[in-house]
């Protein structure tokens, strides 16, 4: 039997690696990948900790944040593409013209 | 230990996946390593209890997200971006693809044949699930038993009016001891014959001498408003069960009889309403028929049979008493935790106002995707069409213009003309 402790380091774990990749990586997909990852490691915590509890709530909550970063996705994706059209690039060090 | 073993291993690839996500320099490849993170991810909510959850997560993270992102990488070319070396560097590791390809596919081979080897794989039929045993207690003489099921000791010291959890077994004869967990004594030794997909109770229900009483339940789950109650009659004589609606309603307004019980035996399942209380009332009756005399043996008072719960209700003689007594034996028959039909059930009851607001972001999403790559396909073509109008249309709107200028030269020629004899 793993504990619920071992999956939350589990999910720490991965969180930090989304968010150094976030952090550190200049292509937008990658950075957009790295916000899954962090998305994912926090359905991961959601999920040991309905099991820990015997709470189905958190299932619910992973299949909804699944659902909306279903739909962040796609409208992410289209305006990186919409992005690469007008600028030629998705390097995002590139794109300051909202003085970010 | 098994368990521990595979989350190291498991979480181990998830992390590493993650790693080479971060730093390799071809997009494509952090894609796909992100693929392998959530699969690995899929793994963890399958040990989480929570089948659904993974199989949302193949089908959604890895199918149709990660399908899309490397659409887009794909689309934009964008696959090494941060750097050109990548491609470069691509050639010389291409040699390793080979052997890696080969070995995977013998891994695979490999598995498949030990499948199929150790006849784990049933290419012809199901034989349908494990059947299921419990064993409840009710002798007076032996307080506390242990069970053990052929030759090894499988439950300790079932206490009188307790049952034991399911116990899952394979198809087939089992031998069935019952020992005495104070003096040692064996109480009761029997052979249980078990079909598949059976859900089997062993009684063993005495006074001073154990009898052994096993039967199959229904235990699937009925609509949300009802529920199931099995009667179990271990008195030596005939009985009746009537419901006598009220706490205590009198013989005469004797309502219905819901169970004939003849002596050792069980009722078929009554379904009652859930979340009601009733008041249900043993009576003695000779043949199956309900005299004048029938005398009341046992009464319960305001039963409540709560919802997602099969209930047995077990009579049974009392050493020091000429009337007998009834047990409950409450079962949960609730769908197990994670599984879809009990995440569907919540979704569609608790969640269900989410679930619209999602299926309205869904829509906004579709919609705001839509207006994007319209948008940006409305620039382009203006963009596109204009210096083609320019270079057709420049020689047009020459010819054009001196037309126009000829006609309203000649059309105010006219009108001067016109005007003239008018304002005369």
């Amino acid at each position: 039997m793993v504990q619920t402790e071992a999956f939350v380091m589990l999910s720490a774990v991965l969180f930090v690696m989304g968010t150094l990749g976030v952090l550190v990586r200049r292509n937008a997909i990658l950075v957009f990948m790295s916000v899954e990852l962090m998305l994912n490691a926090a359905n991961l915590s959601f999920v040991a900790f309905a099991k820990h509890w015997q709470n189905l709530d958190g299932h619910l909550f992973v299949f909804f944040v699944m659902t909306v970063a279903a739909a962040e996705v796609a409208v992410g994706l289209a305006l990186i593409v919409t992005i690469f059209r007008s600028k030629q690039s998705i390097d995002i060090d590139e794109l300051h013209q909202m003085e970010g | 230990m098994t368990e521990v073993y595979l989350f190291v291993a498991v979480g181990t690839i998830a992390v590493i996946a993650a790693m080479m996500m971060l730093i390799s320099e071809n997009a494509v490849h952090s894609a796909l390593f992100l693929i392998l993170n959530f699969a690995c991810v899929a793994f963890m909510y399958l040990m989480l209890d929570a089948p659904f959850l993974a199989m949302v997560q193949i089908a959604v993270y890895a199918g149709a997200i990660m399908v899309l992102f490397l659409f887009v990488i794909m689309l934009l070319g964008a696959e090494s971006s941060e750097s050109r070396l990548s491609s470069m560097k691509a050639v010389p590791g291409s040699r390793l693809h080979t052997p890696v390809a080969v070995l995977l596919t013998m891994i695979l081979l490999l598995t498949v044949g030990i499948a199929i080897a150790q006849e784990n794989v049933d290419f012809i039929e199901d034989d349908g699930a494990e059947p299921l045993v419990r064993v409840a207690n009710y002798t007076y003489f032996a307080p506390r038993l242990n069970v053990l099921l052929d030759a090894t000791l499988t439950v300790e010291g079932l206490q009188f009016g307790k049952s034991s959890e399911h116990l899952r077994l394979t198809a087939g004869e089992h031998t069935l001891t019952l020992v005495d967990a104070e003096t040692g004594a064996i109480v009761l030794e029997s052979t249980l014959t078990l079909e598949a997909d059976q859900t089997v109770s062993a009684l063993v229900t005495g006074i001073d001498e154990a009898t052994l009483t096993t039967f199959a339940e229904d235990l699937t789950q009925l609509a949300d408003n009802q529920t199931r109650v099995s009667i179990f009659n271990a008195t030596g004589e005939a009985v009746s069960l009537q419901d006598t609606g009220s706490p205590f309603g009198s013989k005469d307004d004797s309502r219905l009889v819901v169970a004939d019980v003849p002596a050792n035996s069980i009722s078929t399942p009554i379904v009652v309403s859930s979340g009601e209380s009733d008041s249900l009332r043993f009576i003695a009756a000779e043949n199956g028929a309900l005299g004048e005399d029938a005398a009341s043996l046992f009464n319960i008072v305001e039963a409540e049979f709560v919802r997602d719960t099969h209930h047995l209700i077990v009579l049974t003689d009392q050493p020091n008493a000429s009337e007998p007594f009834a047990y409950y034996l409450a079962t949960d028959t609730a769908q197990q935790f994670g599984s879809p039909k009990a995440v569907g059930q919540i979704l569609f009851t608790k969640y269900l106002l989410p679930l619209q607001v999602v299926g309205l972001v869904l829509l906004a999403a579709l919609v705001g995707v839509i207006v994007l790559s319209q948008r940006q396909v409305s620039t382009v073509e203006v963009r596109a069409r204009r210096p083609e109008r320019r270079r057709v249309s420049r020689p047009l709107t020459s010819v054009i213009a001196n037309q126009v200028e000829d006609s309203a030269g000649a059309s105010g020629g006219r009108l001067q003309a016109g005007e003239k004899p008018a304002g005369d």
